[in-house]
C-alpha cells in the first residue's frame, strides 16, 4: 500500500544583515589647508602606505600635520572616541591594510 | 517559565520529504559540505523547549556586522549539526561565550589565520551527555564532540557570515573548522591538580564550557624517558616554532605523561614555569625568521637577548586528555598569541 508523507516544514537557519543606507561624504576638490585622518589597521607596513599616500599630498597640496591612529588590532573596529576624534578633527581620512 | 508550542518566527521552507530537505539544505548553502539533518520545525521546538529559552532570546551578537543569533536560530542550527537536546545547554553556553567582548567573534573567526573555535567541556555533563575525554580525543567517532562543535561552525556559517562568499578571509584554516570539542579528562589529572574550569574560578562540580579560538593542533611527544625535565625539553623544543610571549597558549596532556608528572610530585605551576623558562630562544633566531609579529613588547630587543614563547607561566593552559598508553602532548596555539582574543570560560545552565 503506497503511503503518503507529510511534507516537511524547515526552519531557516540564517542571519542575514540590514545593509545600512548612508550617503557618500561629499568629496572636496581641492585639499589645500585640510587635515587628513591617516588610519592604520594595525598590521605591518600599513604605516608606509599611508605615510606614502600623505606625502604624495603634499606635493599636491600644502597640508597641515595628519592626524594619525593604529588599531590595536587589525580585526577589531577603531574604537568609537577615535572614529569620534576623526569625524571632529579631519576633512579627509585614509585608511591602510599592510602585511 | 514554561512555554507551551513557542512561536518560531524564521521563514519556513516546504519539502515533500527527507531525501529532498537535504538536498534542498545544500542547495541553500546552509550545509559545511556534509549533510545535515534538516532542521524541522518539530526538531527546533524540542531543543528550546529542553532548554527552556524564548525562542527570540539573544544568545550571541556579531557587533561588527551587526548579526544576531537568537535561541531559535541556535536551535536550527544544533538539530542540523546532529545534536540531541541535552547538548543544546553546552551549545548555548559556548555561543554565549562567545560572544562576549574579549573573545573578539569578529577577529576570531574571520581573520586570514584560519582559527577554529575550539570548546573544552568540564564538569558533571561529560558523563551525562557521554562526551568523549579519552581515545581519539581529536577524532570523529563521538556523537557529542562531534555535533557540539559543528553546531557552533554551522552557526557561524549560516548566521554570522564566517564563509568564503561572505566575511571570511581565511587563507588555509584546518579540519577544527567542521567541529572542535574535547571534554578535559579531569579523572586522569595527578593529585592538587584543578581541572581547567576550577582553574577559572568555578566550583568542581559545576559544568563549564571553555571556548578557544584555535589554530590548527600540533602534536609532540617523547616516550623515552618517565622524567618530567625530559618530557617537557622535547615539548619547548617543538613549542619553539611559535611565535614568542604567547599570552595563552594550551596544551592537552595524556594520561601516561601526567602519571609521571604524578609520581615526579610535579605541580602544574612546576610544569607552566619549567616551560617558560625552557621554551626560549636568542632574539635573534625569532628575527630572522619574522616571528616578532605580534609582538606587543619591546622587540627591539638585543639580540642576544633570550626570549620566551610564554609571555609568563601563567599563560600555559593545561589540559588533561586522551587515550591511555602514549605519551603525547597536543598543543594549541590561539589567535593572535592570545592577545586578541582570550578564551572564555562560560557555566552550562540546564535548568
Amino acid at each position: 500500500m503506497a503511503t503518503t508523507l507529510n511534507p516537511m516544514v524547515l526552519i531557516d537557519p540564517t542571519v542575514t544583515t540590514i545593509a545600512a543606507s548612508s550617503d557618500m561624504a561629499i568629496r572636496p576638490t581641492n585639499l589645500t589647508g585640510l587635515t587628513i585622518g591617516l588610519l592604520n589597521n594595525g598590521k605591518a607596513k600599513a604605516d608606509i602606505i599611508l605615510d606614502t599616500a600623505y606625502n604624495m599630498l603634499c606635493e599636491l597640496y600644502d597640508l597641515p600635520e595628519p592626524v594619525r591612529h593604529s588599531k590595536g588590532s587589525a580585526s577589531q573596529p577603531f574604537a568609537q572616541d577615535v572614529i569620534d576624534n576623526v569625524v571632529n578633527e579631519c576633512r579627509i581620512a585614509i585608511t591602510a591594510i599592510g602585511d | 517559565m514554561k512555554f507551551g508550542q513557542m512561536s518560531i518566527e524564521s521563514e519556513k521552507h516546504i519539502l515533500k520529504d527527507p531525501s529532498e530537505a537535504i538536498e534542498y539544505c545544500y542547495q541553500m548553502g546552509w550545509s559545511d559540505g556534509l549533510p545535515v539533518i534538516p532542521p524541522t520545525e518539530e526538531k527546533v521546538q524540542e531543543f528550546l523547549k529542553y532548554v527552556n529559552f524564548n525562542p527570540s532570546e539573544v544568545i550571541l551578537v556579531e557587533p561588527v556586522a551587526g548579526r544576531i543569533v537568537t535561541a531559535e536560530k541556535a536551535a536550527v542550527n544544533a538539530v542540523m549539526a546532529g545534536c540531541l537536546p541535552e547538548y543544546f545547554p553546552v551549545v548555548l553556553a559556548a555561543l554565549q561565550g562567545m560572544s562576549e567582548p574579549d573573545f573578539n567573534l569578529h577577529g576570531a573567526t574571520l581573520q586570514t589565520g584560519g582559527t577554529a573555535v575550539m570548546a573544552i567541556v568540564n564538569g558533571p555533563i561529560v558523563k551525562k551527555i557521554g562526551l568523549n575525554s579519552g581515545t581519539a580525543l581529536f577524532c570523529p567517532g563521538n556523537r557529542a564532540n562531534s555535533t557540539i562543535g559543528r553546531a557552533l561552525h554551522l552557526v557561524l556559517w549560516n548566521c554570522t557570515g564566517n564563509r568564503p562568499d561572505q566575511l571570511d578571509m581565511t587563507i588555509m584554516g584546518h579540519a577544527g573548522r567542521y567541529s572542535m570539542c574535547i571534554a578535559e579528562r579531569e579523572e586522569s589529572l595527578p593529585m592538587q591538580w584543578n581541572p581547567l574550569h576550577v582553574e577559572r574560578g568555578f566550583s568542581k562540580d559545576s559544568s563549564t564550557v571553555t571556548v578557544f579560538t584555535a589554530l590548527n593542533p600540533l602534536q609532540t611527544g617523547y616516550a623515552g624517558s618517565s622524567d618530567p625535565k625530559e618530557i617537557l625539553i622535547n615539548l619547548a623544543d617543538t613549542l619553539l616554532s611559535l611565535n614568542p610571549w604567547h599570552r595563552e597558549l594550551l596544551i592537552v596532556v595524556s594520561p601516561e605523561i601526567l602519571n609521571h608528572f604524578s609520581d615526579a610530585g610535579w605541580s602544574k605551576e612546576d610544569v607552566s614555569n619549567f616551560i617558560f623558562k625552557e621554551a626560549r630562544k636568542p632574539a635573534r633566531d625569532f628575527r630572522r625568521a619574522h616571528k616578532f609579529r605580534y609582538a606587543y613588547q619591546d622587540h627591539q630587543a638585543k639580540e642576544d637577548t633570550m626570549i620566551s614563547i610564554l609571555e609568563s607561566p601563567s599563560a600555559l593552559q593545561i589540559v588533561a586528555g586522551g587515550g591511555e598508553g602514549g605519551t603525547f602532548i597536543t598543543v594549541v596555539s590561539p589567535y593572535g598569541i592570545g592577545i586578541y582574543s582570550k578564551s572564555i570560560t562560560r557555566k552550562i545552565t540546564t535548568d
